[in-house]
């Protein structure tokens, strides 16, 4: 079952044309990757789909995410989704460095079910870093005084509150070494079994998805020049962008 | 801890010391102020009079202290309504559209390239002598700067990824303010606030010079310095209390923002 549809997707920058001709899919539980060198358009495409581009930036095509068309939603219904059903994870600097972790959890707890009382919320933000293998006593802790895989495990436990439908990935292991990564991938991996959630993992390295997803996208100046299974990207790539990638 | 920073200590133990005169002298002191002892003027500090008399014999100690605290108090209301002002702008013209704030920012730089403190003598002059004139005079385009300095620090902040994972999350932008802008901008935002304080008491003083602040007999240092200038040679020490009082003052407050801006562009207290 498609989860996302995207249909002749456009994004325009004045007469600039940023993203176009985007045709891609999700289903409901699938991992699929979106490769590109920087600029080529990733993080502009993560946006896009949650609503956060600027209002200077034209939107064209179609963008239908759990049977609900993206682009006549409301500024409403998109803080809704953002904080139920589609969620994003960056690079490990998305941490506020003023706030104790603790704080940083019970603002998505907060923003997700402002109804909790401060015992229900404190005790969900536990389970949240129960569940994402960390200690009780890092909720005490401000982000310089945590690791770089700690800090990725925080960002990714404020991600699956409601638990989300649509984790969006956005370079979320670049600045981590290879064993953390490792790691973060695995924690990505077991949390898609475990709620059925399901994964755009947006990487510049072709290398980290070869075992971790189901289907690759290849975007190169604003298109996807190509899209297939891990396998078939490894073993026969089509386009000369996806070869020069794995060189 | 910011108080481990020895400058921001010292600063803090001065401006306790002025704080805590301006309000238990006048409480201790057997002269009011303003009650005229013309067999005793322009007497030099003694065990009567600890800091002397001017030309109508009232207590200079007593006199000094009620300066210090109209001083004090104008300084810090006038900053606490440029505060706020200020952040209100700032935040306006953070999140309105394009065009509300195309027409919010030039309305500021046209306030803000009006001479301050002769805007502050013309309104000063218009309004009439007294606490409320003096207030709306200094707090009139006094929060352009906090609101400036605010609003280009709140643009670094939006910017910064934690921002854009909160918005992610859901979140409105009353929640981005409160929770994120704000925090993350109490640095400049103190740094901007001493400074503030200091060039308030400094404009309070020398409109009291002029003539156009605090009148006669309420003491302000600004018009005790202007009296005692013509005395200058015979009684110094009728200038200098006053003129030593203003001068401690903004010294303590340059000091602390001083240490402030150093503090908060390192990242740590020392």
């Amino acid at each position: 079952m498609n989860l996302l549809t995207i249909q002749d997707l456009s994004i325009m920058h004045r007469q600039t044309s940023l993203l176009h001709d985007i045709h891609m899919h999700i289903n409901s539980g699938e991992i699929v990757a979106l490769v590109g060198a920087t600029g080529s358009g990733k993080s502009l495409f993560a946006k896009a789909l949650l609503g956060l581009l600027p209002k200077t930036m034209l939107i064209q095509g179609s963008i239908v995410f759990d049977g609900k068309e993206l682009k006549d939603a409301s500024a409403q219904e998109m803080r809704t989704i953002r904080g139920q059903t589609m969620s994003l994870i960056l690079q490990e600097s998305s941490l506020n460095p003023s706030m104790r972790i603790l704080h940083q959890l019970l603002e998505s707890v907060y923003i997700a079910r402002p109804h909790l009382t401060k015992k229900e919320a404190k005790e969900r933000v536990y389970q949240l870093l129960h569940r994402v293998h960390l200690e009780k006593e890092i909720a005490k802790a401000y982000p310089h005084m945590l690791s770089g895989g700690m800090k990725q495990r925080i960002a990714i436990a404020q991600a699956i509150f409601a638990p989300p439908k649509l984790l969006i990935a956005d370079e979320s292991t670049t600045a981590l070494d290879m064993t953390v990564q490792a790691e973060i991938l695995c924690l990505l991996h077991d949390l898609r079994q475990t709620y059925h959630i399901s994964i755009l993992f947006i990487t510049h390295d072709l290398s980290l998805v070869r075992n971790f997803c189901d289907r690759v996208l290849v975007l190169h100046e604003g298109s996807i020049v190509e899209a297939a299974s891990v396998q078939e990207i490894f073993l026969h790539p089509q386009h000369s962008y996806t070869r020069s990638l794995l060189l | 801890m910011i108080f481990l920073n020895r400058q921001v200590l010292l600063a803090c133990i001065l401006l306790s010391l002025f704080a805590l005169f301006a309000l238990l002298a006048p409480l201790f002191s057997p002269y009011t102020g303003v009650e005229v002892h013309l067999l005793d003027k322009n007497k030099p500090p003694s065990w009567q009079f600890l800091l002397g008399t001017d030309e109508l014999g009232r207590d200079l100690c007593t006199r000094v202290a009620l300066g210090i605290r109209i001083s004090l108090f104008i300084g810090l209301i006038a900053s606490l309504i440029d505060l706020i002002v200020g952040v209100f702008f700032a935040t306006l013209s953070v999140f309105f559209s394009k065009r509300w704030r195309s027409f919010l920012l030039q309305t500021m730089d046209i306030l803000y390239a009006i001479p301050h403190l002769l805007l502050v003598i013309l309104l000063s002059t218009s309004m009439g002598p007294g606490y409320l004139s003096l207030l709306i005079a200094l707090t009139m385009t006094g929060w352009i700067r906090m609101a400036r300095i605010l609003r280009s620090h709140f643009l670094d902040v939006k910017e910064r990824a934690f921002v854009q994972a909160s918005l992610a999350m859901g979140a409105n932008k009353r929640h981005i303010l409160w929770v994120h802008l704000l925090p993350n901008s109490q640095g400049p935002l103190l740094v901007t606030l001493t400074l503030t304080i200091s060039s308030t008491i400094f404009a309070e003083a020398f409109l009291s010079f002029l003539g156009l602040g605090i009148q006669a007999p309420y003491a302000s240092l600004g018009t005790m310095t202007s009296e005692a200038l013509s005395a200058l040679p015979s009684y110094p020490w009728r200038l200098f209390v006053p003129g030593g009082s203003i001068i401690l003052i903004l010294l303590a407050f340059s000091m602390l923002s001083d240490a402030l801006r150093d503090i908060f562009s390192l990242g740590y207290a020392e």
